[in-house]
């Protein structure tokens, strides 16, 4: 029975009268892929923050390997040192290289060795497949390669699991393409992650799970297949249709 | 009355190297303090930042004549330890410039994008290291231009220690004008002096610059 | 009468004369620093150079050098020919201050300016209207507010810096202070009196500006950033 790395019960989170979060509850197992889909401003990036706590939720429990870390008595910090978050906007450290983006997480967090926080970055860096970008700084590097030293950048710290917030809008289009490659070679591998994002594609390919997040909520979940090609709920099937009209086929009717 | 030139050139250029010796150590007094309380007012908790605040305005509201009177007159009737004239500089030109250094690098704080910020705290950073390796390395970059504009206000305004009788370039051209009744020549040496100094300086920052430039973060300096 | 209303009383015969140099030479600067933005932007190559090589010696001097000069320099020079010539000291330390603050000021118009986009020209031309029209006009509405921030702090900069007149024996505030320490020989209490004064007339001058900032407002052209705390710029 493979361990559950995370587990949400009953998240709430509002912002002044605005609930964004109404109760979330889902849990994630040891090398699943879990892809979430929504409308805009439906709490999808808030939901993400709130599991390593750059923002804290109002009501609700997250267990992280069995360990509530909503309690105050957690060490936030080293909690967040296990799990990794790559951002839409890449918040690369502007004035380090690659290299030194991926190293400085190890260095200071993790308190390693520079030679050894040097050779995991160089490691991380090769399965981005951008070893070769490791002294260049964050201003040259395209939108596709800054995002990928990101992701790099969060494996280095061998977390339990990697949260993605849309990692591809915003980049040009045709430089998604070899993100989604990147993070389609890690859920192969079976890293655990959970992903907020448009790319219908992706999540087909190789997503365990898909949960609908509208209102608040999961609205509905299921089975790549079964929710894209079948989804049950109106709102799914609305959602789908707006974001292509390629692959529903279980609509027009 | 006569004063031979080389004479003069040589007292000028005592009275500039006062003037430089203060300079330096005003500025780096006021980098200090500067670094501290714009860290404090943009990172500390309310009554640290009111502090930090009226510290800024106070400094900022009053001329700086009247810091040094104050420090030279006031300070020792309240805790009995009196300065000598060029300790008052330093000091008086030293926290006025922090003052200021201080809203500078505020600015440069501010201008470190706050996704950074987050970023480093997902890593599980804590505050104190996200300050220290992530934003105030990008902010002093970002500060440079306007920090060498302060360097040149604190050197042009070492000629105001002149009332605590220290002699500097500025007293020591009025000196010589008053003996040899020759105004302009004198002035116009002093003038000279200061503008080279502000030009050297600068250029040598920006040789500097230019060694330590990271793409993408930070401006340079036109001279 | 108490030492204190004493002292308050020779001080306050200071503020006056302070207040004066400094709205003088604030609003001379202004026109000075408008001239030298106008020639260093639109003018003719020798007048922008003129204007370049007068900005760049102003802000590379110390004020109190320039104050030295006019104050003490030129009536020298002027009295070896006119032995008679003596000048008040109050219009000396005021013109050397007007030539500085021009000098600044004159670079936040010229920013002013060159914020302006130049599309507004090309359609203002477009319309025929002169040169001084469209400085009248459209340039200067939008200029002024652009750079009001700047000129508030230049505003209390000057109040701060009129301070060096007493090094040229014109009584404003600081001048009073130290001739009434003279006499009570309480120079701890009266610098501090005198450095709150100032404190005080900043804060008003500042609040005032910022009053005037907020009636100016034109949404897109200037920000409505006139909360930000730091009020003495």
């Amino acid at each position: 029975m493979s361990e559950e790395i995370l587990k949400i019960v009953d998240l709430k989170k509002r912002f002044g009268k605005n609930e964004v979060l109404r109760g979330v509850s889902f849990s994630i197992n040891k090398g699943q892929t879990k892809v979430v889909i929504g409308p805009s401003g439906a709490g999808k990036s808030t939901m993400l923050r709130c599991i390593n706590r750059l923002v804290e939720p109002d009501g609700g429990k997250i267990y992280f390997n069995g360990v509530d870390i909503t309690s105050k008595k957690v060490n936030i910090m080293e909690v967040r040192s296990k799990i990794g978050f790559v951002f839409q906007h890449f918040n690369l450290f502007k004035h380090l290289t690659a290299l030194e983006n991926v190293k400085i997480g190890l260095k200071i967090v993790k308190k390693m060795s520079d030679k050894e926080a040097t050779e995991r970055a160089y490691k991380a860096l090769e399965n981005v497949k951008l070893s070769d970008c490791a002294h260049k700084y964050p201003a040259q590097l395209s939108g596709g390669q800054q995002q990928r030293v990101a992701i790099a950048r969060a494996l280095a710290m061998d977390p339990e699991i990697i949260l993605f917030d849309e990692p591809t809008s915003a980049l040009d289009p045709e430089l998604v393409g070899e993100v989604l490659d990147v993070m389609k070679s890690l859920s192969k591998k079976h890293v655990t992650m959970l992903v907020v994002t448009h790319e219908i594609g992706f999540a087909l390919g190789v997503a365990d799970e898909i949960l609908f997040f509208y209102k608040g909520i999961i609205w509905e979940r299921g089975e790549p297949n079964k929710i894209i090609y079948n989804p049950q709920k109106k709102e799914t099937k609305d959602f789908l249709k707006r974001i292509f009209e390629l692959y529903s086929r279980g609509e027009a009717e | 009355m006569e004063v031979s030139v080389i004479d003069a050139v040589e007292l000028l250029l005592s009275g500039a190297k006062i003037a430089l010796i203060l300079s330096f150590l005003s500025i780096f007094l006021g980098f200090v303090i500067g670094i501290v309380v714009a860290i404090a007012e943009s990172y500390g908790g309310r009554t640290v930042r009111y502090i930090a605040m009226a510290y800024e305005n106070i400094l900022r509201g009053i001329p700086l004549l009247a810091i040094y009177f104050i420090l030279f007159f006031s300070l020792p009737m309240i805790i009995h330890i009196g300065m000598s004239a060029f300790l008052t500089a330093v000091i008086g030109l030293g926290i006025r410039s922090s003052a200021y250094q201080s809203q500078i690098f505020r600015s440069g704080i501010q201008a470190v994008d706050k996704g950074q910020i987050e970023a480093a705290m997902s890593l599980g950073m804590t505050k104190t290291q996200t300050i220290l390796h992530i934003v105030l390395p990008q902010a002093l970059r970002f500060s440079i231009p306007a920090w060498l504009n302060e360097y040149a206000v604190v050197l042009k305004d070492t000629s105001i220690a002149l009332v605590l009788g220290i002699v500097e370039i500025t007293e020591r051209a009025n000196e010589l004008a008053q003996i040899t009744r020759e105004p302009f020549t004198y002035y116009g040496m002093a003038a000279l002096i200061y503008l080279v100094i502000v030009l050297t300086v600068v250029s040598i920052a920006n040789r500097i610059g230019k060694k330590y430039k990271i793409k993408g973060v930070g401006g340079m300096i036109r001279v | 009468m108490s030492t204190y209303e004493y002292i308050l009383r020779e001080l306050s015969k200071g503020i006056a004369t302070t207040l004066e140099l400094t709205l003088i030479v604030f609003v001379g600067g202004f026109l000075l620093g408008f001239i030298l933005a106008v020639a260093r932007t639109y003018g003719i190559r020798p007048a922008r150079w003129l204007s370049i090589g007068y900005i760049e010696l102003i802000r590379g001097t110390p004020m109190l050098l320039q104050l030295y000069i006019i104050g003490f320099g030129v009536p020298m020079a002027i009295r070896s020919y006119f032995p008679q010539f003596t000048i008040n000291p109050f219009w000396a330390v005021a013109i050397g201050m007007i030539l500085n603050s021009g000098a600044y000021q004159a670079e936040f118009i010229r920013g002013a300016f060159n914020s302006i986009e130049s599309g507004q020209m090309e359609a203002a031309m477009a319309l025929g209207m002169s040169k001084w029209e469209i400085i009248k006009n459209i340039t200067f509405p939008q200029a002024f507010r652009i750079e009001f921030p700047n000129m508030t702090n230049e505003l209390i900069y000057i109040l701060k810096y009129s301070s060096l007149a007493m090094l040229l024996a014109v009584s404003e505030m600081m001048y009073q202070a130290k001739s009434v320490g003279a006499v009570t020989f309480m120079y701890g209490e009266i610098y501090l009196m005198v450095g709150a004064i100032y404190l005080v007339f900043a804060l008003i001058l500042a609040r005032i500006m910022n009053r005037i900032e907020m009636k100016l407002y034109i949404p897109g052209v200037t920000t409505r950033a006139t909360s930000r705390k730091g009020l003495l710029g």
